[in-house]
């Protein structure tokens, strides 16, 4: 079952005074299937930020479509977009994006405050997050009191919570150690296992070693994909390797 | 070649910033005018003769103190401010191979583009506004203006120039000692310093509620004017410590109970503007704390102020009911002898005749006016006390006899009791006619004076002879039987005091059939009535001629300079509260900028972002006006007594200025605040 369809999505970016409009998508095209782990590579300028920004609602496309369940997004009011993001959208940040006036708990439970959960329901859907993403003892400290690793489960346990239909991942492991970095994609792989459906824009191998599927975005397009198969992650992280080495060197 | 290129760069950082140097130029700008106004009001010789000895001069100089003062900090603090902000790009700089020295340069020339248009505009600010000021006074003081346009002096001018010219070099000195002080890595990360979690500093907590307590304890308590105003010093250090204190520790306390409370904390509406609160409050319990007791401050000055001002004509009715009270007494062959009250009116009848004045009416009074200790229901003299004394005891007491009293009494308007006092030899009548210690109400059974009790038979409200003795002590009003009662007080008093004793007094009060036309000549007319007494009693004369007018015009001097001064200290307070509170905006803004955007990421509406930052920020910016409102009320009992000293008993009055400087004061701080919210959006969006 389909559950994101992007279609012919383009994105110009008029100058300011003047100046050459950018045309930072110029027509791309997938869909991702319900349950799906994908990964989204390119290098920087690729139009890859903001395909997931158009994604995220945070920004609106110029032309084509984005459908979520078979909903146009491009029907949704801007005072209706909110309330979509924070219903079935989840987002994990490259720079953890967790505000430095709650504590981690505060953090995590925030989607649900704004949703009008009321305190009960929120404690009964803290507990099983925190305890599968290993932070239940954090949870009283602020986000500068713990590790990057930490800080990067905690925003996963804050996209989590509200149940989304689609977990965008934006660099999530950019600004992680390796060890980290790991860490949190054996997190995202066991997500996916038990049906969490996964969007991940990444120029990590590694990273994107671990999805099902990897789309390849160059100058606005989809320019190639590839499928995992029965493979294992080396092999996968080969065919990336090889994959980039041929779009650099124009193949 | 060099040097250009520095001053370059701080030309350019100047014009790039103009949301941080606008204020500053202006800020600065609007003190120097100020202070030039005060300053120069102080010296103006012009102005001094028009007003004739007046308190002006005196007052305006301790006024540019105060200027001063407030000036140095608020330049400091704001170019603090500055530093803080630029430390980035300095920090930048140093990174790109400029030396710390070079720093400095750039901070130097950055100094002198702020400082040479401040100094400029304030004293262009300062001559416009001077002319205005001085019409002003005059206007208030009910004076002539003073003749010509502008006034300008080389020492006026000078003076305030050179005195902001080194506070503006003072800033330099502190900047510049931060940079050298830096190291090029703090430079740049000066942004990421970790914050901790707000604790509740209960010791603090204790203290502000202990100091506020005490203070509003003092300031609502009973006690007499006289008390009021030693009290009145000790509560406003009380509630300042307290105000202080309690913004430091109370509001972190307050949110953090609202933080517990799950019920309430888990609700869109409040989680973010409490948690965010909790750590604003941290960094700015200070400064809100300074906002609140300067509001307070400006209210409580303009608000007495101005009732004082207004009142002056309410205090002279109640204290003149005639417009000329005069005495006189000659000295012959060491005897007193009090001039008759024939050659009295007949001195006063003759200079009002050569003013073409009509009298209306005149009171005679003989009289004997005393100062006592009232101890244990007793008049002591001051050689009789013994242990010393209190200041609370002092008390005047004017004696008549029951002929005057029943003659006075006739001729005055308030007649309620037309029954004789029949008083025997050992019976007083008694009144408290002002009372600033003891409460009206408390009338002793028996009173003993000069050694001999005597029995108060009547207690009577109303006194027939106004006394001028002052507000600072009591005055009673005692009746005896008769001038051998009377001779018996006095030689009592007599053998207590020695040469310092009083004398008998015969007093006439005289109003006049057209009180405008007298005020109108007010004081040549004075001079006549001494020079016709003069040529009446030749010899050795000593006389007390107490006018409505001169009353009149003193009081209007003294208050009218209080108001003026008043409503510039007012102006400069208000105008550092609205400095402070944009400075405070605008550093707000840059650090909430990213909590906010991240909030609308994870679906917050931006509305509802747009009212958690309004929650927040109309908490911060109106508890202090909250506080200042709730100091003001309490403060509003003693300061009532206080002006009671100063004759004023008006409390309508006094309830009108109040609740008209603090409406004015609001609308001000709304409209401040409402301008630089729409900065601190611009900034956050």
């Amino acid at each position: 079952m389909t559950m994101l369809e992007v279609r012919d999505l383009e994105k110009t970016y008029s100058g300011r005074f003047g100046a050459n409009p950018v045309r930072a998508l110029k027509g791309v095209s997938f869909s991702v299937e319900a349950g799906e782990y994908v990964a989204i590579m390119g290098e920087s300028g690729s139009g890859k930020t903001t395909l997931l920004n158009i994604l995220a609602t945070l920004d609106r496309p110029t032309g084509g479509s984005v459908l979520l369940d078979g909903r146009d997004l491009a029907g949704l009011k801007d005072s209706a977009l909110a309330a979509f993001r924070r219903e079935n959208l989840g987002f994990v940040f490259q720079e953890f994006n967790l505000l430095d006036t709650f504590t981690l708990r505060d953090n995590i439970l925030l989607p649900l405050v704004l949703g009008g959960k009321n305190a009960d329901e929120l404690g009964k859907r803290l507990e099983p997050v925190a305890a599968s993403l290993g932070i239940t003892e954090l949870l009283h400290k602020y986000p500068w009191e713990v590790s990057g690793g930490q800080k990067q489960r905690a925003a996963v346990a804050r996209a989590l919570i509200t149940r989304p239909r689609l977990l965008l991942a934006d660099e999530p492991t950019g600004a992680l150690d390796s060890q980290s970095a790991s860490e949190l994609l054996r997190v995202f792989s066991r997500l996916n296992g038990e049906g969490q459906t996964i969007l991940m824009v990444t120029h990590s191998i590694d990273a994107a070693s671990h999805a099902r599927r990897v789309l390849f975005i160059r100058d606005g397009v989809v320019f190639h994909q590839l499928y995992r198969g029965e493979g294992s992650n080396e092999a996968l992280y080969q065919k990336i390797a090889d994959t980039l080495t041929m779009l650099r060197t124009g193949r | 070649m060099k040097h250009s290129v520095y001053a370059r760069i701080a030309a350019a950082t100047v014009r790039a910033n103009p949301r941080l140097y606008v204020p500053r130029v202006l800020a600065e700008a609007g003190l120097l005018g100020c202070f030039y106004i005060l300053y120069t009001l102080s010296r103006d010789q012009r102005l001094a003769e028009a007003l004739g000895g007046s308190y002006l001069p005196t007052m305006m100089g301790m006024g540019t103190v105060v200027i001063g003062l407030l000036s140095g900090i608020l330049i400091l603090y704001i170019s603090r401010f500055l530093m803080k902000q630029r430390t980035g790009a300095y920090g930048l700089y140093n990174v790109l191979g400029m030396e710390k020295r070079h720093i400095i340069r750039v901070l130097f020339s950055e100094s002198l583009f702020t400082s040479l248009p401040s100094l400029l505009l304030g004293l262009g600010f300062g001559v416009l506004f001077y002319k205005l000021s001085s019409l002003l006074i005059c206007r208030m003081l009910r004076s002539g203006p003073v003749a010509g346009f502008y006034y300008l002096s080389a020492p006026t001018l000078l003076f305030p120039a050179l005195l902001f010219l080194a506070l503006d070099f003072l800033a330099f000195l502190t900047g510049s000692l931060s940079i050298a002080r830096m190291k090029p890595v703090e430079l740049l990360a000066q942004q990421h310093k970790g914050e901790t979690e707000p604790r509740v500093k209960w010791p603090l907590l204790a203290l502000g509620i202990l100091t506020l307590g005490a203070g509003y304890g003092i300031a609502l308590s009973d006690q007499s004017p006289l008390q009021a105003i030693f009290l009145f010093f000790a509560a406003v250090i009380l509630v300042i410590v307290g105000t202080y204190c309690l913004f430091v520790s109370g509001t972190t306390f307050v949110l953090k109970r609202l933080r517990q409370n799950r019920r309430y904390y888990y609700q869109k509406r409040h989680m973010p503007a409490v948690a965010g609160l909790l750590f604003r409050m941290k960094r700015n319990a200070v400064g809100l704390a300074s906002i609140a007791i300067l509001a307070t401050g400006v209210v409580v000055m303009l608000s007495t102020t101005v009732s004082l001002y207004s009142g002056v004509q309410d205090t002279m009715e109640a204290n003149y009911p005639r417009q000329l009270y005069l005495s006189a007494y000659q000295v012959e062959d060491g005897e007193i002898r009090h001039v008759p009250f024939d050659t009295l009116q007949a001195v006063v009848s003759e200079a009002a005749a050569e003013y073409g004045l009509a009298v209306q009416d005149e009171e005679q009074t003989d009289m004997l006016t005393v100062s006592y200790l009232f101890r244990d229901d007793t008049l002591l003299t001051r050689t009789e006390a013994e242990g010393g004394w209190d200041l609370e005891e002092l008390t005047g007491a004017i004696f008549i006899t029951e002929d005057t009293y029943t003659r006075l009494k006739g001729q005055t308007y308030i007649s309620t009791d037309r029954r004789r006092l029949d008083l025997d030899a050992d019976e007083i009548a008694f009144c408290r006619i002002y009372s600033t210690v003891r409460s009206l109400s408390e009338v002793p059974e028996t009173l003993t004076i000069g050694g001999k009790p005597f029995r108060v038979k009547e207690t009577i409200s109303y006194f027939p002879v106004s006394s001028n003795m002052g507000a600072m002590v009591d005055v009673i009003g005692v009746v005896v039987a008769d001038q051998t009662v009377l001779d018996g007080i006095y030689r009592a008093q007599k053998v207590g005091y020695g040469d310092y004793a009083s004398e008998y007094a015969n007093r006439i009060g005289v109003s006049f059939a057209d009180e405008e036309a007298v005020s109108a000549v007010g004081e040549a007319f004075s001079q006549t009535v001494v020079e016709t007494l003069r040529k009446a009693c030749p010899g050795e004369l000593s006389y007390t001629l107490d006018t409505k007018w001169e009353s009149f015009h003193n009081t209007l001097d003294m208050y009218g300079t209080f108001l003026f001064l008043g409503l510039l200290l007012g102006f400069v307070c208000l105008f550092s509260t609205v400095l402070v509170i944009y400075y405070k905006q605008i550093a707000e803004g840059y650090e909430d900028r990213a909590r906010f955007q991240i909030m609308e990421k994870v679906g917050m509406e931006p509305k509802e972002v747009r009212e958690t930052i309004g929650t927040q920020l109309r908490l911060q910016f109106f508890l202090p006006l909250a506080t200042a409102a709730v100091h003001t009320a309490v403060a509003f009992p003693i300061l009532l007594k206080l002006l009671k000293i100063l004759m004023l008993s008006n409390t309508g009055l006094f309830v009108l200025c109040t609740l008209a400087t603090f409406a004015v004061f609001s609308l001000v701080y709304v409209a401040v605040y409402q301008l630089t919210a729409r900065t601190y959006y611009q900034i956050v969006h």
